[in-house]
């Protein structure tokens, strides 16, 4: 395989590649308890009645019906990379239940009964939303959902009432973390009318990938929802094209780039205690590196030299392994076909 | 003139429910007087619960008792507490919402900016608004062909509404 077949992102090409947008709907069924307090009767019933329609509806559409507490970790983790499941459904898939098909699916009984999904690379909203509201309206045909007229959907946490919706984008913005430094850019995004967290869903950014997700849930229409968090994106994504323009034309900058990948490469082969941070921020800063023209196959820190950090990092800690791929994968530096053959 | 009887809980508006609590044995306990909206809003169980405090439901109304009554309140359909809710963070159904009404209310209002839903609305009650909506139309056209004396065309709107009540039963 040569070195050029593995780079999914052509060396110096401007272009935003590390963002994925997703939108999920929360539902529960009217006369149900909520997973939280509901027995193993009742998680019966909810299966049975989800079967039905996947059967009627979802598997002539080539949908897939998974219990996720009867297949190997691996896959699990497989299903958590594509943004199929949340961290929490990864550590426990106890009683829990995925219709997918490629991007978009149901999960069931996750913290309400379903949690109607869709995700894809890049940033299309609009789509997205389409495709969920598609999946929900079927699944709603057949379902009567917990609904009051005043609070909209019913949800186990209060904090989904209403539209039950949650948009979430994934954005990679390492030159605005640069340039403003991480914590206060940070800062300064809490102050608007969003959650900020990491790509695993946790407070304290890592490898510069900021997860921006909808605060309200009452009040806004799904559309409304949408539509603020498709202007900040695109505002953010705006600004950090223009800072990684100006990366790219300024020598100096490039220099100081070359230099910060350079030393924390050569800090973390020597160490033998590093953090998760460590590593994502400096594979975030070398995928910069290769965004802006600085590195490429046959200059600077080059994809062996890379790989040879990695694989004395990772050790035989298989799952780190996939975590660090899954993130050059987001960042486009391997394209996802490759992904298992490093 | 006729005696009513005020509300037990608000003490202002006049009771129209009688709520009976019956025990263990099957023998008629206490009754309380309670107004419509009152009746609506308080639950059966916190009702049961208080039932042998001294004058109890007259403390409902304050948010500093309410708080600490609610705190042994469960759900009648899923047993979860107002306290197992404060611990986890998660209703137990969606009776709940009701149980819980007021208390959720104060602290939706908190988190988010208002307290109306306006997105998306079930199909199945989007079909009954548009039909509701239809019928009072009807309604009007109705009454307008009375006023004509257009009887027969009235006997046609009266039978039409008919078959569209039927539709919300």
């Amino acid at each position: 395989m040569s070195l050029f077949h593995l780079i999914h992102v052509i060396p110096g090409k401007l272009e935003m590649t590390g963002i994925t947008s997703r939108v999920s709907l929360a539902r529960n069924l009217e006369g149900i308890p909520f997973p939280a307090s509901a027995s193993s009767i009742w998680i019966d019933d909810l299966k049975q009645r989800l079967e039905k329609i996947y059967q009627h509806y979802l598997a002539p559409k080539k949908y897939r019906f998974v219990q996720l507490d009867a297949i190997s970790h691996q896959s699990l983790e497989d299903f958590f990379f594509q943004n199929l499941i949340p961290r929490g459904v990864l550590e426990n898939p106890s009683g829990r239940f995925l219709i997918y098909s490629k991007n978009r699916g149901i999960l069931v009984n996750y913290h309400d009964h379903i949690s109607v999904f869709s995700a894809v690379a890049g940033f299309d909203l609009d789509c997205v939303y389409r495709d969920v509201e598609k999946l929900d309206n079927l699944v709603e045909q057949n379902l009567d959902y917990a609904f009051r007229s005043d609070w909209g959907y019913l949800t186990s946490s209060p904090e989904r009432l209403g539209t039950g919706m949650d948009v979430s984008l994934y954005i990679h913005l390492p030159a605005l973390s640069l340039l403003y430094g991480e914590d206060r850019f940070t800062q300064w995004l809490r102050d608007k009318e969003f959650h900020v967290k990491n790509c695993q869903n946790e407070n304290g950014i890592i490898g510069h990938i900021y997860h921006f997700s909808n605060r309200f849930t009452l009040g806004f229409s799904e559309w409304q929802i949408l539509d603020s968090l498709k202007k900040f994106g695109m505002t953010l994504i705006k600004w950090e094209k223009q800072v990684r323009c100006t990366l790219k034309n300024s020598q100096t900058r490039r220099m100081e780039l070359e230099e910060n990948v350079m030393m924390k490469g050569k800090q973390l082969f020597r160490s033998d205690n590093h953090t998760m941070k460590d590593v994502f921020d400096f594979l975030s800063l070398w995928a910069l590196a290769w965004q802006c023209g600085i590195f490429s196959p046959l200059q600077g820190l080059n994809f062996i030299e890379v790989k040879k950090i990695l694989n004395k990092i990772w050790g035989t800690n298989l799952s780190f392994k996939r975590e660090c791929l899954y993130i050059l994968r987001f960042f486009r530096v391997i394209s996802g076909e490759d992904l298992y053959d490093v | 003139m006729g005696m009513t009887m005020k509300c037990e809980i608000c003490n202002e508006k006049t009771a129209s429910f009688v709520i009976y609590i019956i025990d263990k044995e099957d023998k008629l306990g206490k009754k309380f007087f309670l107004c419509e909206d009152c009746a609506n809003k308080i639950p059966v169980s916190c009702i049961v619960l208080n039932q042998n405090q001294s004058s109890p439901m007259k403390k409902l109304p304050t948010y500093g008792e309410k708080t600490r009554i609610y705190q042994d309140l469960s759900c009648s359909y899923c047993l979860t507490t107002y306290q197992d809710f404060l611990d986890s963070g998660f209703l137990g159904c969606s009776h709940c919402y009701e149980t819980f009404y007021d208390l959720l209310r104060d602290s939706i209002s908190q988190i988010q900016p208002e307290l109306i839903h306006r997105g998306k609305i079930p199909l199945r009650l989007s079909h009954r608004k548009k039909i509701e909506l239809s019928m009072n139309r009807m309604k009007i056209n109705y009454q307008k062909c009375l006023e004509e004396e257009n009887y027969e065309k009235a006997e046609h709107i009266k039978h039409l509404l008919r078959r569209l009540e039927s539709y919300l039963k």
